[in-house]
């Protein structure tokens, strides 16, 4: 079983000698959804995909008699070289470089809280983006007020209504502009309008290569889910992307 | 449900109105049904048997072979995009300052 990074904050959060700086999120997002059988089932899949010479080595800690002075090396040693690809997720994520910043520092914070139950050997990269993902959901998109993007009927609406068939707008299609003619920003850009959910989905896929079932674990969501997020988060991006070549005049005029 | 939503509604045009392929069959696959799973397709996601169904589509339906190479188009611009970049070295210093901070605290 899968213990959950913000189950920590039922006793850390209690301190009360733990500044709101590094603790202020901890006791909001102690509060957690129960994670899914699915989810759970699927973390051995975390382990298999780690390095196998690392997890021989993880695995002979003990986790229960090391010292504080041990586990902080430890974290060192294993969590900080994974700093670059965070902050490289985080600037996906997050809307600009300070907040990405703050997002990665948040996330280190509590990795490091609940580190104590990491299981050694398992995908630690995929439990820091987990950590990582709690955090920005229900933190961030708090702070910013946005509204909650429901995902009570998803699937449903993928599956049964196959919007796929058909065309979400009256303007170009995809085959009349050349995307990929646009620059790189313009794609950010695109990522940044879609959901936040379907751009973290769209980001582990592509980016980082992740299975579906890796990400329903990183996310906590059922596979269907998962799928649905690509599926959609997609779409969007390809109609945005679409727009932007059409705004630039990438207009195809051969082969049609 | 957002507000992006794509609702289809009856008698909608839908986006390949002239799409038509000439094979059939209880196994194959139709244009709905092999666009629906296009991203499982591209993501490695199929088994071998629906990966081939697919296939089979694909080598005979050349709008659908269109729409996929623009779904693939579209993952690989994703990626070449979010390109790594590395972490500002004042990043690492606080998180490294901050371990610090906690160990003690969490040590007394």
């Amino acid at each position: 079983m899968f213990v959950m990074p913000v189950a920590a904050g039922g006793s850390i959060a209690a301190g009360s000698h733990r500044g709101p700086l590094l603790w202020g999120a901890m006791t909001t997002d102690s509060v957690s959804e129960p994670v899914p059988d699915a989810a759970a089932d699927a973390v051995p899949d975390l382990a298999d995909s780690a390095d196998p010479a690392v997890s021989a080595d993880l695995a002979a800690v003990d986790v229960a008699t090391e010292t504080p002075q041990e586990r902080r090396e430890r974290f060192e040693r294993e969590a900080l070289p994974l700093l670059d690809q965070l902050y490289s997720a985080a600037l996906r994520t997050a809307r600009n470089a300070a907040d990405a910043e703050d997002l990665v520092q948040e996330t280190y914070a509590k990795a490091w809280a609940a580190f104590h139950q990491y299981q050694p050997g398992t995908n630690l990269k995929a439990w820091m983006y987990r950590i990582l993902t709690n955090t920005y959901i229900n933190s961030y998109r708090k702070r910013q007020r946005e509204p909650l993007q429901s995902d009570a009927a998803d699937i449903e609406d993928y599956q049964l209504h196959r919007a796929d068939t058909h065309s979400s707008s009256g303007g170009r299609s995809a085959e009349d502009v050349a995307l990929d003619h646009l620059p790189d920003s313009d794609v950010k850009r695109a990522l940044l309008s879609i959901p936040e959910e379907f751009r973290l989905a769209v980001y582990f896929a592509d980016v980082e290569g992740y299975s579906y079932k890796e990400i329903a674990d990183i996310m906590q969501t059922p596979i269907g889910t998962v799928m649905s997020r690509l599926h959609r988060g997609r779409r969007q991006l390809r109609d945005l992307l679409t727009e932007y070549a059409a705004e630039r005049g990438f207009v195809r005029t051969e082969g049609r | 449900m957002t507000t992006d939503d794509i609702q289809p509604q009856p008698g909608e045009p839908v986006r390949d109105p002239g799409h038509h392929h000439p094979h059939s069959g209880p196994s194959a696959l139709d244009c709905s049904e092999a666009l629906l799973r296009a991203f499982e397709f591209l993501d490695g996601e199929m088994e071998a048997g629906d990966f081939a169904k697919v296939r089979a589509h694909l080598d005979a339906c050349a709008e659908c072979l269109r729409q996929y190479d623009l779904d693939h188009m579209v993952k690989l611009m994703v990626k070449r995009s979010c390109a790594p970049e590395p972490a500002p070295t004042n990043l690492r210093a606080t998180i490294v300052s901050r371990l610090t901070v906690i160990r003690i605290e969490t040590a007394d």
